[in-house]
């Protein structure tokens, strides 16, 4: 099924299974192909984000793009939409070449794209936000612009009680949503590239936006839909390409595929990594954290309990109250209403001094920004949570604490050439080493992490679930959120799936495994309504429906 | 899992290093030139007038970076100053038995007005550059109206003045305070729980601020500490001056942070040496005092100045690490290249 690539480059990759791309010059073949990226490949840093993946996109077809979190849909889009370069092959859209990394040009070439975080002027009207996107010569005079807007947003069935004076700040999370897909149209593009477009959408707007996405196709737009939830895609889409690991995995007809084949696609990857084994419990297991009726910004209400001695993940697609929930155990972001017991003693969950107090520790996931202080050295950043160990009568014992730092750079094997080594030219796996070395000398209760293994590399990956472990098997409660099915059904004791905010499903250790996990993720409703409200207070309607 | 082509030990040693070199490297520099064109300058009469004033310049350039480090920046020392430089006068009352009174009322005075600064900046997070600014600006106001409550000719205690201008081992007793202080904040930093915290609060507040440290005492004891530092010096320069007038602390408002900078401090945040700051502060005032012995006009010497801070900045602190980082850098990949050809 290989097939030259035209490119003349990196013809060593594995065949794609399904349909490649039409032969000839990406560009020109295939009538009607409105985007088509041949053989791209693009690797940040280790990670191989993409490798060796072709795609396309017909005029007036729906073409969804799916797999999970970190399987390159975005790396895609950002080098269709000339955001990333490509380290190799080449991306055409409307049948020119895109030939350099830019935005404008893509833009220029027919090129539109809805952002998933949304790029609005928040303190300017709609209709200025419109007229700001659109290409000047596009323009309306600027003193008809409030006419031209209500227009455009009418003519794509944009269900928006929108008014176009009305500053875009004010917009609902689903309103800003569908604007973003309105912004884009307004360029009259040819193809249209959304990007998560529902993450944020309830039913009644998605089945809206959907409408407008049809509308789309009718007129010619071929439309490249970017999303994790299946049942969406088979509902709109007309081709589906899988991508996982970073590569092509294949396209189907939406009418000849189902969500169970699909799944399995998504998921199918061998099984790499290895975990620890969950060592039979040495402690007896006693309840050390317990949440009751948790609720903040945009997740909750949630009730849960941690016992020592046991590992429980979070799983749920972003944007679904995970860091909220993190950020709020940890003192840093108040609770609305709720209550949290550590170890009998029961949270304020205003300072995050009080929760490491407590025997609550955060391993953040932006580890340079939230965990470590990159200018500082190894040993610095290991005991900055436990000086007072180290101190009598304030004054440090420098050799006790080196000595301590030194037994744990072996234990944990981190790699560095000198305890004193700014902790920044350290790799990312050793750098959550450090972070998960603080836990070795605190010795805290609960443990929360979340993504201990993003940015963290193959080698490294295991020592830190063998910390995790080693520090379960002392006593700890950890809570690990993760977006890698994998990781959670080798790390885990159980885990609870989180969607809408709050958790819809508790999956026990002996059901674990990553399908399981990952139909729970993509069968999955969308985001509650408080998460969607401005002002983030829950509609009356919302919660009868679904009570956890 | 081997660890190498790990650089050596020394190797981080001197990165962590590298950015406090370029002060001590000025410094040779400046005394090559002066050996060649001012000898006199280096004799023991010329250090020994120059010693109190860098001593001063080092005290300020200290509290200025305790502020540095925790990634603000403080404007409010001219007002400081001039204020605990009035109040030995005022509280002074040129009568030897007020001289404790006048020294704690300064400092007392002082640790106020960085309480000040510091619950604006490190409690309600303001900016520290307008807030500091506008604090010295009433700082100054008060000053002037404080000031008018004497006579323009009121001197500091007889006494004051007089030990200002002992001698201890050939240098005046504020030296000695300047580089005692320095002793002690580089105790604090490498020695004490409380240092460390502050530096790790410096280098990443919101990380300090995750891992349960309070960043908001941290930032506004800094504040505070610094306005102490800020007021000893004032209480220091009166006695020199003995009649230190309303402006006594004007030209304290670039040359510490000059000498921060010049000593290898990172500006944003963390990263700081007390000893490089207190030899960049004597930089700075053996580089003023050679001018003023060529005998440059004092306009030039102005710009001579300005122009001196500007070439500390470029080839000092974070330019200076990163460029070290980038070398390094190209190294371990080169190494890492050979590596795989070897596999």
């Amino acid at each position: 099924m290989t097939e030259r690539n035209p490119e003349g480059e990196s013809t060593t990759g594995p065949p794609l299974p399904v349909s490649p791309p039409s032969g000839g010059r990406a560009g020109e073949a295939g009538k009607g192909v409105v985007l088509a990226l041949a053989g791209v490949s693009r690797q940040f840093g280790a990670v191989r984000a993409l490798t060796d993946v072709s795609f396309e996109c017909r005029a007036g077809e729906v073409h969804a793009l799916v797999g999970e979190n970190g399987s390159g849909k975005s790396t895609l889009l950002g080098i269709a939409s000339g955001f990333v370069k490509p380290d190799r092959g080449s991306v055409h859209i409307g049948g020119v070449r895109l030939r350099r990394d830019s935005p404008a040009l893509a833009r220029k070439l027919g090129l539109a794209m809805a952002y998933q975080d949304t790029s609005l002027v928040q303190m300017e009207p709609v209709k200025n936000n419109l007229f700001l996107a659109t290409r000047p010569e596009k323009r309306p005079p600027f003193w008809r612009r409030k006419k031209w807007a209500r227009q455009l947003l009418t003519e794509f069935d944009l269900d928006l009680e929108l008014f176009p004076d009305s500053p875009a700040g004010f917009l609902t999370l689903a309103e800003r949503q569908m604007f973003e897909v309105a912004k884009a149209l307004a360029t009259d593009p040819k193809v249209l590239l959304l990007d998560e477009p529902t993450t944020a959408l309830g039913p009644d707007e998605v089945e809206a936006l959907h409408r407008t996405v049809a509308k789309c196709r009718d007129r010619g737009v071929g439309i490249v839909y970017v999303s994790h939830r299946l049942p969406e895609v088979l509902e709109i889409a007309d081709r589906i390409t899988v991508l996982r690991d970073g590569r092509n995995r294949g396209t189907f007809e939406a009418r000849a595929t189902s969500e169970s084949e699909l799944v399995e696609l998504i998921v199918g990857r061998p099984f790499e990594a290895a975990f620890p084994a969950a060592a039979s419990r040495t402690v007896e297991p006693r309840v050390v954290l317990r949440v009751e009726g948790l609720q903040g910004q945009s997740f909750g209400p949630l009730s849960f309990t941690l016992e020592s001695g046991e590992i429980v993940g979070i799983a749920g697609a972003e944007g679904n109250g995970q860091p909220q929930l993190f950020d709020c155990l940890a003192g840093r972001v108040p609770p609305r209403a709720g209550k949290v017991v550590c170890e009998g003693t029961e949270l304020n969950l205003i300072s995050t001094h009080e929760a490491v107090g407590a025997g609550l520790m955060l391993l953040p996931g932006d580890r340079k920004r939230e965990a470590l202080a990159p200018v500082l050295g190894v040993r610095v950043n290991t005991t900055v949570q436990a000086l007072r160990q180290f101190a009598t009568l304030g004054f440090l014992r420098r050799n006790a604490e080196k000595r301590q730092v030194a037994r744990l750079v072996d234990q944990l094997e981190i790699r560095t050439p000198s305890l004193d080594q700014p902790v920044e030219f350290l790799s990312g796996g050793n750098q959550q080493k450090v972070s998960v070395a603080r836990t070795f000398l605190r010795k805290p209760a609960v443990i929360l992490a979340y993504e201990p293994t993003q940015g963290v590399d193959v080698g490294s990956r295991f020592d830190i679930y063998q910390a995790l472990r080693q520090r379960c098997d002392g006593g700890a409660a950890l809570l690990v959120k993760s977006s890698d099915p994998i990781e959670l059904s080798g790390l885990c004791d159980r885990v609870l799936v989180m969607s809408r905010g709050t958790i819809v499903e508790e999956i026990p250790g002996e059901d674990l495994d990553e399908r399981r996990i990952t139909e729970a993720i993509v069968r999955g409703p969308g985001l509650s309504k408080a998460g969607r409200s401005p002002l983030g207070v829950a509609m009356p309607t919302a919660t009868t429906s679904r009570s956890a | 899992m081997t660890t190498a082509t790990a650089p050596s030990r020394a190797i981080t040693a001197f990165v962590v290093g590298s950015r406090y070199m370029p002060v001590y490297l000025a410094i040779a520099l400046l005394l090559i030139v002066a050996a060649i064109w001012v000898p006199a300058l280096l004799g023991g009469v010329a250090l020994s007038a120059i010693a109190p004033y860098g001593a001063l310049l080092a005290i300020t350039a200290l509290g200025q970076m305790l502020v540095i480090i925790t990634g603000g920046i403080d404007l409010s020392v001219p007002g400081t100053l001039t204020l605990a430089a009035a109040i030995m006068v005022g509280v002074g009352g040129q009568s030897d038995e007020n001289i404790p009174v006048a020294i704690l009322a300064a400092i007392g005075t002082a640790a106020l007005i960085g309480l000040v600064n510091g619950i604006l900046i490190g409690g309600l997070k303001l900016n520290a550059l307008i807030v500091t600014l506008a604090v010295g600006q009433v700082v100054i106001g008060v000053v002037n109206r404080y000031g008018r409550s004497f006579p323009v000719q009121a001197q500091v205690p007889a006494g004051w003045s007089r030990w200002t201008s002992t001698r201890i081992m050939g240098v005046s007793p504020v030296f000695w305070l300047g580089l005692v202080i320095t002793i002690l904040l580089m105790v604090a930093f490498r020695y004490t729980a409380v240092g460390r915290r502050f530096q790790v609060v410096g280098a990443n507040p919101v990380a300090s601020h995750v891992l349960g440290v309070r960043v908001n005492i941290n930032q506004i004891s800094a504040y505070m500490v610094a306005a102490i530092l800020y007021a000893t010096a004032g209480v220091a320069l009166a006695g020199l001056l003995r009649s230190p007038g309303l402006a006594a602390g004007a030209t304290y408002l670039l040359g510490p942070i000059a000498a921060v900078v010049i000593g290898g401090a990172s500006l944003t945040g963390g990263l700081a040496s007390p000893l490089s700051t207190f030899a960049a502060a004597f930089f700075l005032t053996g580089l003023n005092q050679m001018m003023r012995t060529i005998g440059l006009p004092t306009a030039l010497q102005f710009v001579v100045f300005g122009l001196v801070i500007i070439g500390g900045m470029l080839v000092s602190g974070d330019r200076i690490i990163k460029a070290v980082e980038r070398v390094l850098r190209e190294r371990r990949r080169s190494d890492r290249s050979e590596s795989k050809i070897l596999a």
